[in-house]
């Protein structure tokens, strides 16, 4: 810390090689840090990626050729439900989390999360949360079997037992989902350097911002109704079966009324990311700051009015089915806007390609294919053939996966310097990067023909037409899941050693965060920055 | 060298492919009017996808090529435009409208269910189909018919899969070509969704609800499909089949249906009488186990606890015979045990509880007999009625006789007039025709069709004393009222759907109409 000139606004203070850590263990359990807590969210969220991924990588070997060879058709409809509940609450959810722990403070010229203790338990309490989740596969009920989406009656009548853990787990996941937004929201509105008006915000802080309102706002529908469903199970109420007066339909309703603003929850702050990287490396500024803010927020606002369209063959009346066909229609509206503005971003930029770069680029091409087929599945009429196929699972997998998740990469890569005062080995990060879109393309583009052809989703087995195509899906599966193990190693070598870091190692990069040494002191920010 | 050969293995089997029946890369056209144009929709939406994803990644892939650092570009620093941002907004609502208004036009048309020729009500159940055909008096269910050697590979056997693996029944369903055919969608336990690629339909069945939906096929064929949505451990085994056949094949085959139900008719009223061997008895009932109940009992009868329970050494396969013949006649309320009266003979029945109670170490030596189930869930026809049907049937006897008294003789020949019957109907309407009919006659459309200004209000008597005695031939949800309320009750009510709302028909229906109507 002596001739980093950069960061002398807190160097005043003198004293910050005494960080009141604890050590060891204590050091992690007991920790306010919002960097500690951003580390541990980050780190989780990976372990889980890794334990999902695990799961799709028994899904896809049993689904290498016709026929039952690993697994019997219970199980599977446990690894599938399982899957996709780690992946959405474990992996990527905790993964924004963690950048939200780690950036906001940072880049609002913050010492720290607004409310420190309420950030240490909620991140606590998801191991829990996900101790329960994963051991119910060495219950005797077995894990939970109904999909991710978890139906009723199939859920509470037909459940296998494990309703009530399921149910406990996912009490616990909103809980901290919801202490974790509360947490954000306050420090965005309190917490800002002064100068810094919300149309000066990164755009990144804005859409985590837009997040946190949206988890707030749709958490505690799923905590109602997985609690509806628990009562329907074991307490003999009838919201969702016919017999007592009630109706199956109304649980899709309540879900997907949770759902479809989730799936926002899980892409808006991908938007931030790569609206921070595509303009460091295109050496020019973002294109179209205030409509990509309005943008996002028209995002937020439609993410509530079209949650039916995933419900289109439950029985909807014409008029339903024509205004929730309307108002998807219409979220492809502010989502263009915002591909336009990166387009508009690199065009006449001075461009170069490091792996953060590589990354949001892919994931600006495929989260827009992403969006193509999500375009295609709103209008009803088509959605008729495509809905509960493998054309579905093509649409939210490049969604979640080549949008989402190849976000986070890049926002790692991004970020890792600035975290440990390294720089990560950017050949080990280009390999990564290159595995990973062949591979992720091999899994699943072919899904789309699959879709179409008339493969239903959330089957152990299929017919011999659709033998060759998932073959290729699953060799691309394999190939996927171990390209993530190279990134695991770029983390590990980064950490432990590598060329210095300087405070901002990548030329064009804007922002407070790049005031502050690297590795970011434990304390940044004690006195506020002043924002013209 | 083991391990080298199963990488050759590995690569052989990637590659040999042609083995394998083609599949379509693109959506199937159909042999419907609505499939072929959902096929135009989505070809227009792919279309146009295509189009934007080329200009935009053309544009972007245009700028990482000749706007490079490497390339000695230097960036520009404009960074906004409400122009551009304003052009970018207004021509994708352009292009929205163009795809909503053909999306518009065809959900419409699909939506339509009026004027079907010939409805069914398809009814899901794990893991099967149940068709029955209102019009015909038939019904069946429709089960996988891949044998389970083909799919179940996990002890390393792998039989020859069939060209229809997983896509084949023991029964299709049978429909006229060029007929509107509408369906009426339901379910038994969970949530299912009946599909066909070719007809463009898929509809979920909803428990406790119907849903509707239509197709009229113009070319005769086998045409698959599968069921759509998750619904247990067997979910991805309960395909569905359509056979789509000639006016003239269709009507035979209808027939066939009728002699063939005659002679199961029969058959059941022989097999009350036979005594069928015990060597008999295990063979059907392993054959029958292996159908209906291996898929969750499993072949060896350990279950899949705690869902499916063991039958091997259970309380129910080992205790009281009617209680296991009851199980599995009537099934097990709250449980994934469906009832399988209707859906097998009373000898195959016999046959499975003899099977369960003596296989896989089960010894209990029982054999039971068509006539013993037949007793032990109280069938009318047994030759020998047992007590508890004795009293049952003389508690129904003095029931009726006490309601005889209770409610008054009909005068079928007294007049009433305009008022009376408005009275009277306004209230038999209320208790009895509101709750689906709505109290303003609106009904809850499709379902339950409005009256006010309906076709049979304002239409021809006699067609709607017929629908209020009879029932509705078309629309299930429309019961017979004959035997819950009285001819002077139908013709007040016949009456109040006539004149009230806007209905103002100024008929008057006499008890004598009704009885005169009903008696035809």
């Amino acid at each position: 810390m002596t001739t980093d000139v950069l960061n002398d606004h807190d160097s005043h203070e003198g004293e910050h090689h005494d960080d009141h850590k604890m050590t060891g263990i204590k050091r992690w359990l007991y920790t306010t840090n919002h960097k500690d807590i951003g580390s541990m969210y980050l780190w989780f969220s990976f372990i889980m990626f890794l334990v999902g991924g695990a799961l799709a990588m028994v899904i896809r070997a049993e689904l290498f050729q016709p026929g039952l060879q690993i697994v019997e058709p219970d199980f599977f409809n446990q690894l599938t439900t399982v899957h996709g509940l780690i992946m959405v609450f474990g992996a990527i959810m905790p993964a924004f989390v963690g950048f939200a722990n780690w950036m906001l403070p940072m880049m609002i010229g913050a010492p720290d999360m607004a409310l420190p203790r309420l950030n240490n338990w909620s991140f606590w309490i998801l191991p829990f949360a996900f101790a329960i989740l994963i051991g119910s596969f060495f219950m005797e009920s077995g894990a939970p079997n109904f999909g991710w989406t978890f139906y009723a009656p199939l859920s509470t009548t037909y459940s296998n037992g494990s309703t009530a853990f399921f149910v406990f787990a996912v009490h616990i996941m909103g809980i901290s989902s919801i202490m974790g937004a509360i947490n954000i929201v306050v420090t965005i509105m309190n917490m800002r350097a002064p100068g810094m008006t919300y149309m000066k915000m990164p755009l990144f802080v804005w859409t985590f911002f837009i997040t946190a309102y949206l988890l707030i706002a749709v958490m505690p529908i799923l905590a109602g109704v997985v609690t509806m469903l628990l009562t329907d199970t074991y307490f003999g109420t009838s919201f969702f079966d016919a017999a007592g007066g009630g109706d199956p339909v109304l649980f899709q309703h309540i879900f997907w009324f949770f759902g479809h603003p989730e799936v926002y929850i899980m892409i808006l702050p991908a938007f931030g990311i790569v609206s921070t990287i595509i303009p460091a490396f295109s050496r020019k500024k973002l294109f179209g700051y205030s409509s990509m803010v309005y943008a996002t927020s028209s995002i937020a606002f439609l993410s509530f009015i079209v949650w039916a369209h995933h419900m289109f063959t439950t029985g909807m009346p014409l008029f339903g089915e024509l205004f929730f066909m309307y108002c998807t229609m219409l979220i492809a509206v502010p989502t263009g806007v915002k591909v336009f503005n990166w387009m508009a971003t690199m065009w006449r930029g001075s461009m170069t390609f490091e792996t953060p770069m590589l990354f949001s680029i892919a994931f600006v091409i495929l989260f827009t294919i992403g969006g193509f087929s999500g375009l295609m599945l709103a209008l009803t009429p088509v959605d008729f053939q495509y809905h509960d196929t493998y054309f579905v699972v093509a649409h939210f997998h490049y969604v979640l996966v080549t949008g989402s998740l190849f976000s986070i990469f890049a926002g790692a890569y991004y970020w890792l310097p600035k975290w440990t005062g390294h720089m990560y080995d950017e050949t080990l990060g280009k390999v990564h990067f290159w595995c990973s879109l062949i591979s992720v393309n091999l899994l699943f583009f072919p899904m789309h023909f699959l879709g179409l052809a008339g493969m239903p989703r959330r089957i152990p087995d299929y017919a011999l037409q659709f033998a060759d195509f998932n073959k290729w899906v699953s060799i691309g599966g394999f190939a996927f899941g171990l390209s993530q193990l190279i990134f695991l190693a770029v983390v590990i070598k980064c950490i432990r050693g590598g060329e210095k870091a300087s405070a901002k190692p990548w030329e064009g990069a804007e922002g407070l965060e790049w005031t502050v040494a690297s590795p970011a002191p434990y304390h940044t920010f004690t006195t506020p920055p002043k924002i013209d | 060298m083991k391990r080298r050969n199963l990488g050759w293995l590995l690569l052989g089997s990637i590659l040999s492919s042609s083995a394998w029946a083609d599949m379509p890369l693109n959506l199937t056209q159909g042999v419907t009017q609505v499939s072929r144009d959902v096929y135009d929709l989505h070809m227009l939406a792919l279309w146009i996808c295509t189009a934007i994803g080329v200009v935009v990644f053309g544009a972007m892939f245009w700028s990482m090529f000749f706007h490079r650092k490497s390339k000695g570009a230097k960036a520009a620093d404009f960074h906004e435009s409400t122009t551009v941002e304003i052009l970018w907004t207004a021509i994708p609502i352009v292009i929205l409208i163009g795809m909503a208004v053909p999306a518009t036009i065809t959900l419409i048309d699909m939506e339509n269910n009026d004027d079907s020729d010939v409805t069914i009500q398809i009814t899901g159940s794990q893991w099967k189909w149940h068709y029955k055909y209102f019009d015909q008096d038939i019904e069946y269910y429709s089960v996988l018919s891949t044998p389970r050697e083909q799919y179940e590979n996990q002890n390393g056997t792998s039989a020859k899969k069939g060209e229809n693996y997983l896509l084949e029944v023991d029964k299709p369903l049978v429909i006229p070509v060029n007929k509107k055919v509408r369906f009426l969608i339901t379910s038994d336990d969970v949530i299912h969704a009946w599909w066909i690629p070719a007809f463009a339909v898929k509809q979920d069945a909803n428990p406790g609800f119907i849903n509707e939906a239509w197709t009229k096929v113009d070319k005769p064929g086998i045409y698959r499909g599968q069921c759509a949505e998750l619904c247990g451990k067997d979910h991805g085994f309960m395909p569905i089949v359509v056979d789509v056949r000639s006016e003239a094949d269709y009507a035979k085959w209808v027939e066939e249906q009728h002699q063939m139900a005659a002679m199961a008719a029969e058959a059941e009223k022989n097999s009350l009488n036979a005594s069928v061997s015990m060597d008999e008895l295990m063979a059907l009932g392993e054959s029958t186990y292996m159908a209906y109940c291996a898929a969750c009992h499993q072949p060896t009868g350990v279950g899949v606890p705690p869902a499916f329970p063991a039958l091997k050494g259970s309380p129910v396969a080992l205790g009281d015979v009617n209680v296991h013949i009851s199980t599995v006649f009537n099934g097990k309320a709250g449980t994934g045990m469906q009832g399988y009266g209707k859906q097998l003979s009373l000898k195959e029945i016999a046959a499975v509880v003899t099977y369960e109670r003596n296989a896989w170490g089960n010894d209990t030596g029982d054999a039971v007999q068509a006539a013993d189930v037949n007793s032990a869930v109280g069938g009318s026809s047994a030759s020998e009625s047992t007590t508890e049907e004795k009293v049952t049937a003389a508690v129904e006897d003095v029931v009726a006789e006490v309601e005889e008294k209770i409610a008054p003789a009909e005068d079928l020949t007294k007049e009433y007039s305009l008022d009376e019957l408005m009275t009277m109907g306004e209230k038999v309407y209320a208790t009895s025709c509101a709750a689906c009919h709505q109290a303003a006659g609106t009904g809850l459309p499709p379902a339950f069709p409005a009256l006010d200004g309906s076709a049979i209000a304002t239409g021809d008597i006699a067609v709607h004393i017929d629908v209020v005695v009879n029932g509705s031939a078309k629309n299930p949800a429309m019961a017979a009222f004959s035997s819950n309320l009285t001819k002077t009750q139908i013709a007040a009510v016949v009456t109040y759907e006539r004149n009230a709302w806007s209905n103002k028909t100024g008929d008057l229906i006499q008890p004598a109409d009704v009885d005169a109507a009903s008696a035809k």
